[in-house]
């Protein structure tokens, strides 16, 4: 086996005079899966985006094979056998699935055969054909000729992980690959890498979810403020240490005590009675383009009392979330009631309700919570620009706004802890940081957190997690809608399973069971 | 940071303008002039008499109203090209009210004719304001079509309704004495044969009420918002439709004021084909600025003055025309587009090399201790 399959030698790279990669320098053996873990803003995606050609690094090399590569391009990457999924995935929107296998395809092969290809008819069928068989080998089901902006989240990162899979990649990069998946799709999908990994290929996954790395992994690195701080193969690491090599002390969410602390502090807060419920939702059914979404969907929130939706996506909870937080513009019939604290909210309008103490973390956190080009303060006003704090008679008051956003930051430890920095720049855990630090100093009543821990490594979970169970303490509602099972396991003082637009199960604290919520998950 | 931002964008201004200028000389050789000619005839067409810089500042104004006319819908994620059409309906509504009530008194007349014809022309942006948000029409077609309606416009009345009795020229009768900026004006004295004229002084005002109104206030920063992700935005309470018919709206009450300029400031009469598309050149100015409501004073002025020197470089050059000033224009505009395309001198690139960064850091230096 080659030890120096593929070598960093070194490499540095900074933006802003601010190092993101500092003198990294390991090797990866071929054929085997190589974790690549660290914090947010690690510098992993940097390295990582390097190798692949979109940065350039600013010195340093990278050798493949024992030679030095120096791709000035993602094609150029892509021609020397790397393929690489990105953590926000490179799909535009209004184009159908096969589409984008076509795209790439041709992105790929253009240079090589020139005008005649120009001039060649597409051959859609055939690609598609070939492209169904690697779907069904992986069985990763795709509906290809919908327009990917229609295609759920899940899907769509399917979508990115075929395009590699059809490419015939030697290695194979993968940014954060499971954030996405159901606990039943990951199995399925670690079937799939150890298959490939069996027929040659080299995997390098970036993540943060270390049990993944344990499951996975035959060796790993690990990154700490843009320096290497480790790398070897896995044997003899726990969960434990792991976690301590990555962020450099004992991580809480291993304390196994972690959990039934929080148990016991459920316990000492009353029982809530139905008609304190901060909300209420009464046989809500949705219908939109002759699909059935939400079919009497009822479920109510306590003051003071976190509630999970666990299910494996779209199975409604996209509309559900809608119907919650901007029910004018779904176009689609609604019938049903939803109460937020004893009002009918399914004819008002989303200033209307965040007027009532409702905050939101959306699922698309992108799309959604932030202006990307917009800085960290113009980011921080978002959606409370008309407080008393922030705005007297229309004019923004940029001091308290600044101060309050300097703040916020401080407190949730969002790094670079720079107000006028756009906020597509931080990575994505500090920006995830920064939506939940923002909803959460306006003290909402009810808390819509979906997704909330999407893609956001290890610190960032532990710090969003307590924040949420701060909002509790407070005397504030949580509803979690997420498809990270462990985590609504951890949080929820109630878990209701929704599948295919119908509450399936409610469970109590009491009857919590991965296996029995995987179940009733998958329709059982 | 914000600092080092904005003197990027200065620099980039800056470069991208020599850089073009230079090309723009070196096309004028091959056309045959001297390049230095040209360029004093440029410099001279401009700042050479106080009659020509009063030119200069009459066009300056004009493209300061269109200017912010682009610039508005801009931020809140429009392309209006519609201010060309805009400018001639607000202008013809204020030719038209001097019109028909030509006994109006001072300070009356001109406040009533210049709130008719910002009415109108801000009506002019309403309804493909109004028609994006409601009914996804694109504004460029919409306002591409709404220029075309507001030129006819224009030609029926002035052969019709509001026809000039004693000239053969296509123009409409005078309006009345009493709606003259002229009455009271406090800077039309320092030029005194040329156009120039009071409303200079509102077009200032008017970038700085804009530049408060996006950086200081609320809506504002709604605004902004909404042209930067319509989602988010919604998401954070803000009525994106609300704020792109609004922008629309101010655009065409901003392009109307050209009006003011042309119609009470210096003409007194709407004549056809008064705008050198002070509209379409909007545009570049508001591109040339970064949509910053302050920088457009300073491109405005730019192309007011290229708009002059075209016009003298046509009469003292043998083989320079109109059009040809026109391409030496359009060469200015991409290389200043293109400076900003570029990563170059932009510290916060992910291409930039140290290189670069050094260039811009030496430069700042010089900069403070000069």
């Amino acid at each position: 086996m080659d030890n120096h399959f593929l070598e960093f030698r070194s490499i540095c790279k900074s933006f802003d005079g601010v190092p993101a990669n500092d003198r990294v320098s390991f090797s990866i053996r071929a054929g085997t899966i190589h974790a690549l873990i660290g914090e947010n803003g690690a510098g992993k995606s940097t390295l990582m985006k390097i190798l692949f050609g979109l940065y350039k690094a600013d010195s340093g090399e990278i050798l493949l094979k024992g030679k030095p590569v120096n791709f000035k391009s993602s094609i150029e990457a892509k021609a020397s056998g790397l393929g690489m999924v990105h953590q926000h995935f490179m799909l535009a929107g209004p184009i159908s699935a096969l589409d984008h296998i076509i795209l790439d395809q041709k992105a790929n092969t253009e240079s090589a055969r020139g005008l005649r290809h120009w001039l060649s008819v597409l051959p859609r069928k055939k690609i598609l054909k070939k492209i169904e068989s690697v779907a069904q080998q992986f069985n990763m089901p795709v509906p290809w000729e919908e327009k990917v902006e229609n295609l759920p989240v899940g899907i769509q990162q399917r979508l990115e992980i075929l395009k590699l899979l059809f490419n015939e990649a030697e290695i194979l990069i993968l940014d954060e690959p499971t954030a996405v998946l159901t606990p039943q799709e990951i199995e399925g999908f670690f079937t799939q890498l150890r298959a490939l990994k069996a027929a040659g290929k080299t995997i390098i996954i970036i993540t943060h979810k270390l049990k993944e790395v344990q499951a996975l992994a035959d060796d790993f690195s690990v990154l700490r403020q843009g320096q290497l701080v480790h790398s070897s193969s896995l044997q003899g690491q726990t969960l434990a240490s792991l976690g301590e090599l990555m962020i450099g002390r004992q991580p809480k969410v291993f304390n196994k005590n972690f959990t039934s602390v929080k148990k016991t502090e459920t316990n000492s807060v009353p029982q809530v009675v139905n008609n304190s419920a901060v909300l209420k939702i009464n046989q809500l059914s949705y219908q939109e383009r002759g699909r059935i979404w939400l079919d009497g969907v009822s479920l109510q929130i306590g003051a003071g009392e976190i509630v999970g939706l666990a299910g494996v996506e779209s199975n409604g909870q996209s509309q559900l979330l809608d119907l919650l937080f901007r029910p004018r513009e779904l176009s689609g019939k609604k019938s049903g009631q939803i109460q937020i604290l004893n009002k009918e909210t399914l004819v008002f309008s989303n200033t209307q309700i965040r007027a009532l103490g409702v905050n939101y973390f959306p699922e698309d956190r992108l799309k959604q919570a932030l202006l990307l080009e917009g800085d960290a303060k113009e980011n921080f006003l978002l959606g409370q620009q008309w407080r008393k704090k922030f705005s007297r008679f229309g004019w923004l008051r940029w001091k308290n706004l600044q101060n309050e956003a300097g703040q916020m930051m401080n407190k949730n430890d969002v790094r670079p802890l720079d107000l006028h920095l756009a906020l597509g720049r931080f990575s994505g855990g500090n920006q995830q940081k920064f939506v939940v630090g923002r909803e959460l100093s306006q003290i909402p009543k009810l808390l819509i957190a979906a997704q909330p821990t999407r893609g956001v490594d290890i610190g960032a979970i532990e710090s969003i997690h307590g924040e949420i169970l701060k909002q509790k303490e407070a005397g504030g509602s949580v509803f979690l809608i997420s498809s990270d099972l462990e985590e609504i396991i951890r949080l929820s003082d109630r878990i209701y399973v929704i599948f295919r637009g119908r509450i399936v199960a409610e469970l109590q604290a009491s009857e919590y069971d991965e296996k029995k919520i995987g179940a009733f998950m998958g329709g059982a | 940071m914000k600092n080092s931002s904005a003197w990027c964008s200065i620099l980039k201004s800056f470069f991208g303008f020599v850089v073009g200028l230079s090309l723009a000389l070196t096309l004028t050789a091959l056309a045959g002039e001297n390049p230095l000619h040209v360029l004093v005839v440029l410099m001279r067409s401009s700042f050479g008499s106080s009659y020509d810089f009063g030119l200069v500042l009459f066009y300056t104004t004009s493209l300061v109203f269109t200017g912010l006319a682009v610039c508005l819908p801009f931020q809140a994620g429009l392309f209006n090209i519609g201010a060309e059409g805009q400018l001639t309906m607000g202008a013809l509504t204020m030719a038209a009210v001097g019109i028909l009530w030509p006994a109006l008194a001072f300070p009356w007349a001109p406040l009533l004719a210049v709130l008719a014809g910002v009415f109108v022309a801000g009506l002019w942006g309403f309804i493909p304001g109004w028609l994006r948000a409601s009914r996804g029409s694109h504004e460029v077609i919409v306002t591409m079509m709404f220029n075309f309606i507001a030129a006819g416009a224009s030609s029926y009345f002035i052969v019709g309704a509001l026809k000039s009795t004693d000239s053969q020229n296509p123009e409409t009768a005078s309006i009345g004495a009493g709606y003259l900026l002229k009455n009271i004006d406090p800077i039309h004295g320092l030029s005194p044969d040329s156009p120039f004229n009071s409303a200079f002084l509102i077009a200032i005002l008017m970038s700085f009420i804009t530049w408060l109104l996006l950086n200081k206030t609320v809506w504002g920063y709604e605004l902004k918002a909404v042209g930067l992700s319509p989602e988010a935005a919604s998401t954070a309470g803000i009525n994106a439709k609300k704020y792109r018919i609004l922008s629309m709206i101010l655009a065409g009450g901003f392009a109307g004021l050209v009006g003011l300029n042309e119609i009470l400031g210096s003409a007194g009469k709407f004549r056809l084909g008064f705008s050198p598309d002070y509209g379409f050149m909007g545009i570049a100015v508001a591109l040339l600025a970064r949509n910053n409501p302050l920088g457009i004073i300073f491109s405005a002025f730019l192309f007011g003055a290229l708009q002059k020197g075209a016009t003298d470089l046509d009469l003292e050059t043998a083989t320079i025309t109109r059009d040809f000033a026109k391409i030496l224009q359009a060469i200015i505009i991409l290389s200043v587009a293109g400076f900003y395309a570029a990563k170059f001198l932009d510290s916060s690139s992910e291409n930039s090399s140290v290189l670069k960064v050094s260039i811009l850091t030496r430069i700042k230096k010089w900069l403070k201790k000069a």
